[in-house]
């Protein structure tokens, strides 16, 4: 039987976990009723404003890191929120709802002043959104005006902000994505709930400085010599928005939409394990296409399917009860390297890590097949990170 | 990842058949490299590249710092990149073969070598010379290595070469199509860039002379003369030799002879043979055939020249072996003996056996490839050094019978650019610590 993808979130039914966050791919109602017609459960679509907002972008706005070839392992942006008020968005709701009533079309926004906020809740219900997101999160050129990651920085602001939002909208649940740019989630996550919304989404970009150009000197992305911190968002962050999700999930009880670094349906199955209820891309997409969405579902089915789970719903939190801390880890479990023979290619990549960055555990044959001392591994298990073929697992001793 | 070639159409004259890898391809091919620890590529290689460390600095795009390396060990890093049977060597040994296919080394050394020629950026600190004069007698490959590695440790180098011209078979025997006279004379340029030299051919009193003035001698004369096929019609017009073929060809600008409409059979199974083939297809051969009296698999030609061959239309017959050749209306109707494969012989391949049964052939052109051995005239005038029945001086460890005399390449039984690059390094070292231990005083 085919698991059942759909989840519930806020009391929404979405076909599938998978939505396009707020980014650059959701900024034109054309490309997201593309991304819908391929089966993306739904869009955020990317952060407006009112009319009065100023907006000016500045370009070029990306920079992106590659790891020995690997493209776009992480991405810093410096574009802010849309161009597009508030006017051309509300026309994007009506005409997305039209031709995808099953389709959940969110719409996130962002604003300077409670009458702004309130405005914009106004007009997109009236629009018919399903869901209302707010960037409490922007890293870069809102904070400066006390927007974007000012707010959610601070339990005061974020609560106080959520409440003027959720005062305001009398049908779609409201949920409000947030920073990672802070020490702890969890006060900023309670700050919410205890606003009254509905949800949180976690996370936002990762601030940084993805780079600099060792020829001219200047930050990446370089504007007219000049750059700034910007967002960081890709693969790179994954296990940043992990922790977080997890944090939140074990610590508020507030539905979490996971966000940041997903780019395989291996990487959801993981926000899910840690409790998201729906995932959101934006890189991955970014990078390859609304295409993608194909083997995210597919992959997720099989997955499913092969645990005996019948429906993605069941997987939701799955690993938060194995999350604990340091003291109730065991002191008496012990493993030991174990090196596979038959699938070893004999790079000894092994041996020089665990020589010079592990225990001298590893020696090799005059053929250079590595050998384990187990007197002497202390199952640190830094030898299987590097091992390029997947020959060693850790054995369990005791 | 292997560069672009042209394809087989396209390759009418002598221009270089295999391009060079683009700055991406190189990067691209450098990441696949797995960067192993004591990694076995370095052990395949006779001049031990530090090919791990080469690689992972294209990788980093210090394209400079990976040609530092090359050089380091091997003062012809662009000349091996294009012509050493890497699928032999370094690449035979490549773990990566585990995985999918071997790492393109060859092609990576060239191209670093390549970028860093290109820049002006290959340069050889030769220190002024204080140590003692040492003569190289032959400048090939091995004799430009020794020469090398013996200045860069301060030895007062003379070389002795017979040719105008340095660099042995790298310029009048390896074709151009697989090794363009550039970069082959720009390597060359710089490692002999102030090294002391005289042309002519020596004899017995100019042998004791150097033995005389030299401490020692390093003799690389390579192993050139053709063998013969030893059978009749042996000396008939339009019997000639690959060695002559392949050295009237070899200057970019030679005057070409025309082998228009000709069929061509070229009589040998190594380098030379292959070569001398698919040299006549470029000189208009309407067909060139490759008579080899053992099968494929006994030939000592390397993968990838035999390769090149196929691609190119050589039409190759085994197990045949030439008995006669006689001139016919303006023909040449060879005899052939249909041989087939018995035990191993000492080199430990398959013998080729005879059958008794015979076919004849006609062509226009025979070309005999078999096998060339040191030239014993030039050998004989050095008092003390012994040869054995094929003419190789007899040695130990690269000494020879006259402790003063040092051996390397071909006529050590090189075979390989890269092994005679080795051997003149080695021999250099060698030299270097028989010196310090007081030589022949
Ligand atoms: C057709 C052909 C193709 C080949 N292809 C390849 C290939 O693809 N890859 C590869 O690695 N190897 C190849 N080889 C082999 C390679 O060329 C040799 O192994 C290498 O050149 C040997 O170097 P050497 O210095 O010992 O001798 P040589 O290159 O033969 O140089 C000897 C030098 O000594 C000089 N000399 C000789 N006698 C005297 C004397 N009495 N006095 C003064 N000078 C003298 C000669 O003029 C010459 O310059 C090929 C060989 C041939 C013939
Ligand atoms: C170019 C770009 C523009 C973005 N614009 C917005 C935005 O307007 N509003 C918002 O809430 N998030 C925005 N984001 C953040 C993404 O929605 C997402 O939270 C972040 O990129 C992490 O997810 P990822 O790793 O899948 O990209 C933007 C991201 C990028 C790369
Ligand atoms: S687990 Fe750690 S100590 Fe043991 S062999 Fe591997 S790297 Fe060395
Ligand atoms: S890293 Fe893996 S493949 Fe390489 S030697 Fe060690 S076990 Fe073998
Ligand atoms: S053996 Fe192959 S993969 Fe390993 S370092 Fe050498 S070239 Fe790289």
């Amino acid at each position: 039987m085919t698991p059942d993808l759909s989840v519930k979130f806020c009391g929404i039914k979405f076909p599938n976990p998978y939505i396009l966050a707020a980014a650059p791919t959701t900024d034109d109602g054309e490309m997201v009723a593309r991304a819908l017609e391929a089966g993306w459960a739904g869009a955020v679509l990317k952060t407006t404003s009112v009319e009065s907002e100023p907006v000016e972008l500045v370009y070029p706005q990306m920079g992106a890191i590659q790891v020995n070839g690997q493209k776009l392992v992480g991405m810093v942006n410096i574009d802010l929120i849309s161009k597009r008020h508030i006017d051309q968005v509300e026309k994007d709701v009506r005409n997305l709802k039209k031709s995808f009533p099953n389709k959940v079309i969110m719409a996130s926004i962002m604003g300077s002043r409670k009458e702004h906020w309130q405005e914009l809740v106004f007009r997109l219900e009236e629009a018919g959104v399903d869901m209302i997101e707010c960037s409490f999160s922007c890293p870069h050129g809102m904070p400066e005006r006390g927007m974007g990651s000012t707010i959610g920085q601070n339990p005061e602001l974020t609560e106080r902000t959520a409440r003027w939002v959720k005062e305001a909208a009398k049908r779609a649940p409201v949920m409000i994505k947030l920073t990672p740019n802070v020490t702890d989630i969890v006060p900023i996550a309670q700050a919410v709930k205890n606003s009254g919304a509905d949800a949180v989404c976690a996370v936002n970009t990762v601030l940084g400085l993805i780079g600099v150009d060792i020829n001219t000197f200047a930050p990446i992305p370089t504007v007219d010599g000049m750059g700034i911190y910007g967002g960081l968002s890709g693969p790179a962050i994954k296990p940043i928005a992990l922790h977080f999700v997890s944090k939140i999930a074990r610590n508020v009880d507030i539905p979490i939409s996971g966000v940041g670094g997903i780019s395989t349906w291996r990487d959801a199955v993981e926000f899910m394990l840690v409790g998201a209820r729906t995932v959101q891309l934006c890189t991955a997409p970014m990078h390859f296409g609304f295409r993608i969405i194909d083997d995210l579902i597919d992959g997720l089915a099989n997955y499913l399917e092969e645990k005996g789970f019948s429906s993605v719903q069941e997987i939701i939190g799955l690993a938060l009860p194995k999350l604990t801390t340091y003291e109730h880890l065991s002191r008496t479990h012990k493993v030991k390297s174990q090196i596979d023979l038959e699938t070893c290619i004999k790079c000894d990549l092994c041996y020089i890590s665990c020589r010079d960055g592990g225990h001298q555990a590893i020696s090799l044959k005059e053929d250079r097949t590595p050998l384990v001392d187990e007197e002497k591994c202390v199952g640190c298990a830094l030898c299987p990170q590097v091992c390029p073929v997947g020959a060693i697992s850790m054995k369990r001793v005791a | 990842m292997v560069p672009r070639s042209l394809s087989p159409k396209e390759r009418k004259d002598f221009s270089e058949v295999i391009m060079s890898f683009t700055y991406q391809e190189a990067l691209f091919e450098a990441r696949r490299c797995l960067y192993c620890y004591d990694a076995p590529c370095i052990k395949g290689c006779p001049a031990g590249v530090n090919v791990p460390e080469f690689i992972a600095r294209i990788r980093s795009e210090n394209v400079l710092g990976a040609a530092k390396v090359i050089y380091a060990a091997n003062p012809l890093g662009s000349i091996c990149g294009r012509i050493c049977p890497t699928e032999a060597l370094c690449e035979k040994a490549c773990t990566s073969k585990l995985l999918n296919v071997p790492i393109a080394i060859g092609h990576l050394q060239r191209f670093a070598c390549d970028f860093a020629l290109s820049k002006g950026k290959v340069i050889f600190p030769y220190p002024k010379p204080d140590k003692d004069p040492v003569a190289v007698v032959g400048g090939g490959p091995a004799g430009l290595s020794c020469a090398h590695f013996l200045r860069l440790q301060g030895y007062d180098v003379t070389l002795f070469e017979k040719e105008d011209a340095l660099g042995g078979l790298l310029l009048h025997g390896i074709p151009r199509y697989r090794l363009p006279e550039q970069p082959a004379k720009e390597e060359i340029a710089l490692i002999t860039s102030g090294l002391k030299r005289e042309r002519g051919v020596l004899n017995r009193e100019q042998a004791e002379r150097i033995l005389s003035e030299f401490q020692a001698v390093f003799l690389s004369p390579g192993s050139n003369i053709p063998v013969k096929l030893d059978i009749p019609g042996e000396e008939e017009e339009g019997v000639i030799s690959a060695n002559d073929l392949l050295r009237e060809v070899a200057p970019s600008k030679a005057p070409l002879p025309s082998f228009e409409g000709k069929e061509v059979a070229v009589i040998g199974g190594g380098a030379s043979a292959m070569d001398a083939a698919r040299t006549s297809l470029r000189l208009g051969a309407a067909k060139a055939f490759l008579l080899y009296r053992r099968s494929k698999e006994e030939m000592p030609a390397f993968p990838s020249e035999f390769e090149g061959a196929l691609e190119e239309g050589v039409e190759f017959y085994w197990l045949v072996s030439p008995v006669e050749i006689r001139r016919i209306n303006g023909r040449l109707e060879l005899k052939l003996e249909r041989m087939k494969l018995g035990a191993p012989d000492e080199s430990g391949r398959r013998s080729p056996v005879r059958t008794g049964r015979y076919f004849r052939m006609e062509f226009d052109l025979i070309i005999k490839a078999i096998a060339a051995l040191p030239d014993r005239e030039s050998l004989k005038i050095w008092p003390g050094l012994e040869l054995d029945r094929n003419g190789y001086p007899i040695s130990k460890d690269g000494q020879s019978t006259n402790p003063k005399i040092f051996l390397g390449g071909d006529i050590l039984k090189a075979g390989t650019v890269v092994q005679a690059v080795a051997d003149g390094k080695t021999a250099a070292g060698r030299i270097d610590s028989w010196l310090k231990q007081g030589g022949a005083r």
